[in-house]
């Protein structure tokens, strides 16, 4: 998995940098990078935020920066390091004027707290080509893990849990290794569904 | 500020963060965890996973439902998680369905496969009857004549067959049969034996309703020995056109194999709030 930098060559280098500090000495980190996008991501939009990717990015450029200016990051895992930078960057965010935090009330009022009901025509035909690009993802990923990721969502409740349990088994991992790797396919599926089949960013420094 | 003790998290109170129904504290040690921690962030991940599903499948009920759609369904990148599980859940039931059916991804769009089907019996109706029906475009118009279609299931004292609608039988190949199913009472008793042909493309079943509050319904059909959820309805509207006040609910034939299903009934109400009516048990004789 490549990560994408453009910009001057010791943009490039800082980046480089920022992605090994981020991997801990264990490769490259452009996966944790992703990875900690992705936490990041989702942290800001839990707090409802408005824009939880723009304050992801921001947090990813502040602690690059601190890391170029200081040379080193100490007392504190790269990770999290990461959320003491967050939760100042959505601390900025909640006291800017303009109060972008969405309130459930407003929401309510706008109308865009609930999916806005299309007509059943529309809606099935959005449904029908989501469905298509899945299928086409589900063909992308090789036949072991369409199987793993098939037969770890069978059944429901009990009958899922038990599943799994038998899935675990049978592959010989724990049941949080056997979580872990399905909701890795699920996000990859996720990922290409969303990018309409493409889920690979290149590095190009 | 180091890293805070993920040891005591139990999976309701990270649904409780997930829902924002968390304490302040608590979801303050989520939010700090939730970056930090490999293991709690991937485990927070599976169980995010297991909740859209389960409001998917309509497993989810009360204050947890409520604050689902209240709170989860607030923000745009989630809505995008519950669509792409309705995705996903159609495709393992296209995948299932394959194995056991020639109509394929077909089955994935029950509301398409619904109208069609629907479509289906108006033109059996029209072949039958010949006179005094005009075709009408749209599944709700559709309901209301497959009511025509059907006859009504007196109360079993034991498992009996259950015979197509007599319409039916004017056309042939046989293509729809449909039934009435009364509302389900508290007591135990033997099961209503509906009997699909060879051949059939859709079962429709009328529920019928003791009360209509709802604004609309949703159907859930259930494989009641595996446990498992064979087929849900889109969006349904009750109609009494004979006088019986039921929902209809056409549900693709070849779903259907001998063994014993429920039709799990929900109301949705003006509020918005999901009301469960009850389930419509019923065994399946395939002939």
């Amino acid at each position: 998995m490549t990560v994408e930098h453009q910009g001057s060559p010791e943009a490039r280098a800082e980046f480089r940098r920022f992605l090994n500090w981020l991997g801990e000495g264990a490769g490259p980190g452009a996966e944790k990078y992703l990875e900690m996008r992705q936490r990041l991501v989702r942290y800001f939009d839990r707090k409802n935020c408005l824009t939880p990717d723009e304050l992801a990015d921001e947090t990813l450029n502040r602690v690059s920066r601190r890391l170029h200016e200081e040379g080193a990051i100490t007392g504190a895992s790269p990770a999290h390091y990461c959320y003491i930078v967050a939760r100042y960057v959505f601390l900025e965010y909640r006291r800017q004027p303009e109060q972008r935090q969405i309130s459930l009330d407003a929401l309510a009022e706008s109308g865009c707290g609930a999916p806005r009901a299309a007509g059943p025509a529309a809606e099935d035909q959005t449904q029908r080509q989501r469905l298509r690009r899945l299928e086409h993802c589900l063909r992308k990923l090789d036949s072991a893990d369409r199987g793993l990721i098939f037969e770890y969502y069978r059944g429901e409740q009990r009958v899922k849990i038990e599943n799994r349990r038998r899935l675990a088994a049978r592959l010989a991992i724990t049941m949080n290794a056997l979580s872990i790797r399905a909701c890795r396919i699920r996000q990859q599926l996720e990922d290409c569904v969303r990018g309409g089949g493409k889920n690979t960013t290149e590095f190009a420094g | 500020m180091s890293p805070p003790d993920r040891q005591d998290i139990d999976e309701q109170a990270v649904i409780q963060y997930l829902l924002g129904a968390a304490p302040e504290a608590e979801a303050e040690r989520l939010d700090e965890l939730s970056v930090s921690d490999d293991g709690f962030a991937g485990r927070l991940r599976g169980i995010e996973n297991d909740l859209v599903d389960a409001y998917v499948q309509g497993e989810l009920s009360g204050e947890t439902l409520e604050r689902f759609r209240t709170h989860y369904l607030s923000s745009p990148r989630r809505r995008e998680k519950v669509r792409f599980a309705e995705s996903f859940l159609a495709a393992r039931q296209s995948a299932g369905s394959r194995r056991e059916s020639p109509m394929g991804s077909w089955l994935a769009f029950p509301r398409l496969a619904f109208a069609a089907g629907a479509c289906l019996v108006l033109l059996i109706g029209l072949y039958a009857v010949r006179e005094g029906v005009r075709f009408r475009e749209g599944a709700e118009r559709a309901r209301s004549d497959l009511a025509g279609l059907e006859r009504r299931l007196p109360p079993p004292p034991a498992p009996a067959p259950v015979n197509p609608a007599p319409g039916r039988e004017a056309a042939h190949p046989p293509s729809m049969v449909a039934f009435l199913l009364a509302p389900p009472v508290r007591s135990g008793g033997t099961l209503p034996v509906v009997t699909v042909p060879a051949g059939t493309d859709q079962a429709t079943f009328r529920l019928e309703l003791e009360a209509d509050d709802a604004m609309a319904y949703q159907a859930v059909l259930k494989d009641l020995a595996a446990s498992t959820i064979v087929w849900r309805s889109g969006r349904l509207n009750a109609a009494s056109p004979d006088g019986i006040r039921a929902v209809p609910v056409g549900v693709p034939a070849g779903l259907l194999k001998p063994a014993s299903y429920s039709l799990d009934l929900t109301g949705i109400l003006a509020s918005g709030a999901a009301d469960f009516i009850g389930s419509y048990s019923f065994r399946v004789a395939l002939q």
